[in-house]
């Protein structure tokens, strides 16, 4: 019972992340019909029919045994896809979630299913045929993916025309002897300047043998507008199968590897056992052992077909291809390498990655109690402890970058999801909305990506309901009747952005204007910055729609959007052009459980300074300070005025000195904006664990968090953004 | 509109391509880049496409690419512009 059980969670688990994958890809195909788009479905359908089996979900397996019949008819062009399979396929997702995960539903699920299932079977017998031209794409990437094929060469070049090449790799795949390279190359951006492109490069690397892995970094690309197009931004990542040895690979980078990033690896054996995992099948096995040829495999699996239940073996022995000796060998080879494959990856539960990362700060603040006692003693002894920490302290440093890194995942899925949303959304109100991703790769720390998802939604229902304008309106407009939003990710700086931008009508500064003069957020005289005036947006209850939508308009949602961003210790900036549309910029930091941070000292109290923020510390002269109406006292730093705050002030407690050019200032910045905070100390710079703290403890939004000291003190640590965003309000 | 590569784009002459494709992207929603003279094109090229075609899908607008020949497909395969 207990292990039946423990099948269902893994299933549950594996349903979670196909059923992720699966949605966006209906909604792509409700777009076009992509071959290899159609056959991920029939894959993905065909794995959740095999699991929910196997974990003796019955009602599951039976049902997508039917869908996957469904996803059948259209791979293989017996029927077309139109908005009656979309709505069939989409239905099914949810009724699937509905069994699995529980939820709301007001109506029986039974009698979802059955009206599901009644979909299905009508759909069969009335949809259309695909056209031929289709059916023949889907058939050379069925080939190229080498899932389902096991069609002789002749057969398949007699009934669809195609090429030799196409089929070539199959028979290639059985020879042992190649080898597998992975090949990272990060060019310098002046490469083009000494004559090199890298990309003849990369096409000599390219014909040596066959690309199994191909990741362009176009993460440094910038955007159009800031391009310098004599310079290099891409670095490739490649994983090559061939026959030519090590030396030959390296010869093809021979003149670029003394001033580039060229790393060769020789990865053939991983590469075996994902070979191996291609190959589990039985009846794949039996092929590559060569006890079976492809015509009998192929006349094997059509005898399966027709004889639903009868399992592959069986029919091999009853034919005569194999004995019940070979059948049984390969059985027992397919076991092992199952048991191969599980050994080489391990599911694990984030809550024990949150417990090593929790340890991990725990060591930190070990280490920093290490130093300050090598501090203490000084001497001869105290330089060796303090080389000793400094050693274990490069460790801790990448022992972390190592737990981050198994906690960053691509923010791919995420976006993904979205996809659904904004179609089902766009439908609900009649408007014409594409979705477009980009940046899907950039990796974020898992809790963030979870954190951020209610805010993307809000922030996405608001461009649907807001920004894109209906069709009709676009057209008079001179715009495309499909409005865009767009989903985009990217690295910068030590921070990850996330945009949310949509090519509709626009903020209205007027309105907003007018709303926040009639709530009494301001008076009409008062002038304030495009910047404080979008603030408006995000505050509680405050919306300026005219009626309220089942979407938005009651003002709730983009307060939760700020409110969550802050948690994650992110900004949110507004980008609008009235008719253009509007940018909703989420600035956010990679890691949220540690960082790096510069240690100072007010009187007797120790703060700490996120170093991210940090432009520079100086000991200002007396006559570069000033004192401006209604902006308070400023220092003139090089050309620039720059706000200074005493912090002695902020935080009412006694300081060491008075007078700004005793002291040292430090120069912060956030979102472009500068501020300089008085400090009488720089301590010295530390990685530093953030403990949060409780809720109510403080109001203030200068207060990021606290963190604990080698000495044990508890710290303060300064958010430098909601410190400006306070003394600004 | 229809902007004809030149035969000899690559690094020496892809300031120009570069500037006169910035004014056009300001102007037009839909721009066919024709690559009937060209048989290959070089990374510094292909970058400029990459970045002018993410900045267009950003704004609604489209970059369409014309006869391309199977080299050229094979160098934008490479270089990650086409999957």
């Amino acid at each position: 019972m207990e292990a039946l059980e423990g099948l269902k969670n893994i299933f549950a688990s594996e349903a979670e992340e196909i059923l992720q994958n699966l949605e966006p890809d209906i909604v792509r195909l409700e777009e076009g019909s992509e071959p290899e788009v159609i056959n991920r479905i029939f894959r993905y359908v065909h794995t959740l029919k095999g699991s929910s089996g196997m974990a003796g979900l019955n009602n599951i397996s039976e049902f997508t045994h039917k869908l996957e019949n469904l996803m059948d008819g259209v791979r293989s062009g017996k029927l077309q896809v139109d908005n009656n399979l979309i709505e069939i396929l989409l239905g099914s997702m949810d009724w699937i979630k509905l069994i699995i995960f529980g939820g709301h539903s007001d109506i029986d699920p039974e009698q979802i299913k059955v009206k599901l299932l009644k979909n299905i079977e009508e759909f069969k017998e009335n949809g259309l045929p695909r056209k031929l031209e289709q059916l023949e794409d889907i058939i050379r990437d069925e080939l190229k993916e080498k899932v389902t094929s096991y069609k002789s060469e002749e057969e398949i070049k007699q009934k669809y025309g195609i090429s030799k090449d196409l089929t070539k790799n199959t028979e290639e795949d059985k020879n042992t002897a190649y080898k597998f390279f992975r090949i990272t190359a990060k060019f310098k951006e002046t490469i083009f300047e000494n004559g090199i492109d890298p990309l003849i490069i990369i096409e000599d690397l390219a014909s040596l043998g066959r690309l199994t892995g191909r990741r362009i970094d176009r993460k440094k690309l910038p955007e159009f507008k800031d391009l310098d197009p004599e310079k290099c931004y891409l670095n490739w990542d490649i994983t090559i199968r061939t026959k030519h040895p090590l030396e030959k690979i390296e010869d093809v980078f021979l003149f670029v590897k003394d001033d580039n990033d060229i790393k060769i690896e020789d990865v053939t054996k991983e590469y075996k056992v994902k070979q191996n995992l291609e190959a589990s099948k039985l009846g794949e096995i039996m092929l590559s052992e060569n006890i079976i040829t492809e015509d009998e495999l192929s006349k094997v699996l059509d005898t399966q077909k027709k004889d639903d239940g009868k399992k592959i073996a069986e029919i091999m022995v009853e034919k005569g291809y194999a004995s019940p000796e070979d059948v049984k060998y390969a059985l027992e080879e397919q076991d092992k390498i199952k048991k191969k494959i599980e050994s080489t990856t391990v599911r694990v539960a984030t809550g024990k990655l949150d417990s090593l990362l929790n340890l991990l700060g725990e060591i930190v603040i070990g280490q920093s109690a290490l130093s300050r006692v090598a501090e203490e003693i000084g001497g001869g002894d105290g330089e060796r402890l303090k080389s000793a920490v400094y050693g274990l302290e490069r460790t801790t440093r990448e022992f972390q970058e190592q737990i981050m890194s198994i906690r960053m995942i691509p923010i791919a899925p995420s976006f993904e999801r979205f996809k659904r949303f904004v179609r089902d959304t766009a439908k609900e109100y009649s408007k014409e909305i594409k979705l477009v991703i980009d940046g899907a790769e950039t990796e974020l720390d898992k809790t963030v990506i979870e954190k951020i998802d209610d805010p993307l939604k809000h922030m996405i229902r608001n461009s649907i309901d807001h920004g894109i304008e209906m069709p009709d309106e676009r057209t008079k407009s001179g715009k495309d009747r499909t409005g865009i939003i767009t989903l985009r990710a990217y690295h910068q700086e030590g921070n990850v952005y996330i945009e949310v931008s949509d090519d509709g009508r626009g903020i209205d500064k007027k309105k907003l204007r007018k709303k926040a003069e009639q709530i009494g957020l301001i008076r009409p005289s008062d002038e304030i910055t495009d910047e404080k005036l979008y603030s408006f947006l995000f505050l509680p209850g405050f919306s300026t729609a005219e009626k309220v939508g089942s979407l938005s308009g009651r003002g709730v949602g983009m307060d939760v959007v700020k409110t969550n961003v802050d948690e994650l210790r992110g900004s949110i900036i507004i980008n609008t052009e009235q008719g253009k549309g509007t940018t909703f910029i989420i600035k956010l930091p990679l890691t949220l459980a540690i960082i790096d941070g510069m240690l100072v000292r007010v009187g007797i109290h120790t703060y700490i300074i996120p170093l991210l923020s940090i432009i520079e510390s100086i000991q200002p002269e007396k006559d570069s300070l000033k004192t401006v109406k209604n902006q308070g006292e400023v220092l003139h730093v090089r050309g620039q005025y720059v706000s200074l705050l005493r912090m002695y002030k902020l935080f009412n407690i006694e300081p060491e000195f008075k007078n700004p050019w005793e002291c040292l200032v430090v120069i912060v910045e956030s979102n472009g904006v500068s501020l300089g905070i008085m400090v009488d100390e720089v301590i010295g710079q530390q990685q530093i664990v953030i403990k949060s703290m409780q809720s109510g403890l403080t109001k203030s939004r200068a207060i990021s968090g606290a963190s604990i000291l080698g000495d044990g003190t508890v710290t303060l640590i300064i958010d430098v953004h909601g410190l400006i965003s306070e003394l600004a309000a | 509109m229809v902007i004809e590569i030149p035969e000899d784009i690559g690094v020496k002459n892809i300031k120009n391509f570069y500037f006169q494709l910035k004014e056009i992207l300001k102007k037009e929603s839909e721009i066919i880049l024709d690559f009937k003279k060209v048989k290959r094109v070089d990374l510094s090229f292909i970058q400029v496409i990459m970045s002018a075609n993410r900045e267009s899908l950003k704004n609604g607008k489209k970059i369409k690419l014309k006869s391309v020949s199977k080299n050229i497909k094979k160098q934008l395969f490479l270089s990650g512009f086409s999957e």
